[in-house]
């Protein structure tokens, strides 16, 4: 190698880029060149000082709050687990149990109407709710208020499994 | 309690993806000083530092899936270390100009030398690094200080290969000349106290 050839890898490429061939190679040249040398030992001791420069030290308890932290992340995460489990079942029943709410409502619904017990006059959107509660027998009012309630919950239940950020 | 090699390493790597906390509190132990010596000569603000590298280390949890086994942890926690601590610079600078406020200087320089003791020396060439453009002071800490290849350093600071060994280069010019006639800064400081 040439001094320009020694001084451009000295002076473009960061000695700790210099592969050990590289390395030999300038260590050869500066031995025998004293202006490459000085250099080259200019950069070694840039490189030593800066390299001797003490590290920085966290709090003693950064650790510990890292992990405090990461912990409630699992925790996070397997809640957000379940919450999509469930999520998934709900999908599953949802629409079931919402036809079968309808589908019994409307069954008890028909049941008045062909009893007799409404007539044509229940069709009519006003009805009081004690005339309403007086043309179910005891049976169908509670087939009726379970169908309800089946079908609200069917509706709504999964309301409250809405997902969140996380980070 | 620290890795010894890099089998070693893996192998908490390993762990760390089948959600062994105790080996990511390995990884953290092993390497929260260094960040934190990163995130210091960044920011300069010792508290927000600490943050950072607490933040660095949740956040590695949380995306752990995106690191990739083939390359060294460092680098990929370093780079998150330097994303954050350049969104914290950000946010600091637009509140001192919504402030209006003075920039501080070398915040940490003077706590440094206390805390550490340097030697003249070592205390010129810290001062001289911190006086650094950013990304010349990033450069030389990554390459330098925290044993990062060119091309990791790049990585980390989302430039290229060629824009790092410029900085390193300009900045290696600018600390040898510090160092080779320290008078001159010297004088500008004194200037400066007057």
């Amino acid at each position: 190698m040439t001094c320009d050839e020694v001084r451009e890898q000295i002076l473009f490429v960061p000695v700790t880029e210099h592969g050990p061939q590289t390395r030999s190679v300038i260590e050869v040249h500066t031995a025998a060149c004293e202006r490459c040398r000085a250099l080259w030992d200019e950069e070694l001791s840039l490189l030593e000082g800066l390299q001797e420069l003490p590290e920085t030290r966290t709090r003693s308890d950064t650790a510990s709050i890292v992990l405090a932290r990461v912990t409630a992340i699992d925790e996070y995460r397997a809640d957000q687990a379940r919450r999509a489990r469930s999520a998934e079942s709900n999908a599953f029943w949802r629409p079931w149990t919402a036809s079968a709410g309808l589908a019994v409502m409307l069954v008890t619904y028909l049941q008045i109407v062909i009893d007799g017990q409404a007539g044509v006059e229940f069709l009519s959107p006003i009805v009081g709710f004690g005339q309403l509660l007086g043309m179910f027998s005891v049976p169908t009012a509670i087939a009726f208020v379970v169908a309800l309630l089946v079908y609200v919950v069917s509706l709504f239940g999964s309301a409250s499994n809405e997902s969140g950020h996380l980070d | 309690m620290k890795p010894n090699d890099a089998d070693d390493l893996q192998s908490i790597v390993r762990r760390v993806r089948q959600g062994d906390r105790d080996a990511f509190g390995r990884i953290v132990a092993c390497f929260e000083n260094r960040l934190m010596s990163l995130a210091t000569m960044i920011v300069r603000d010792p508290a927000a530092a600490e943050e950072i590298v607490q933040d660095t280390f949740v956040r590695a949890y949380v995306h752990f899936d995106r690191y990739d086994d083939q390359r060294a942890l460092y680098p990929w926690l370093a780079t998150i270390a330097v994303r954050l601590s350049q969104n914290w610079s950000v946010r600091k600078q637009r509140l001192r100009i919504d402030d209006n406020a003075e920039p501080e200087r070398h915040a940490i320089g003077s706590n440094l030398e206390q805390e550490l003791s340097l030697d003249q020396a070592k205390t010129r060439l810290w001062s001289a690094v911190e006086a650094l453009p950013k990304g010349e002071r990033l450069a030389v800490l990554l390459c330098y200080r925290q044993e990062m290849s060119v091309a990791e350093a790049a990585r980390a600071l989302d430039v290229t290969n060629g824009t790092v060994k410029t900085w390193l280069f300009r900045a290696r010019r600018k600390l040898r000349e510090e160092l080779a006639h320290p008078e001159v800064s010297d004088l500008s400081q004194v200037e400066e106290s007057i």
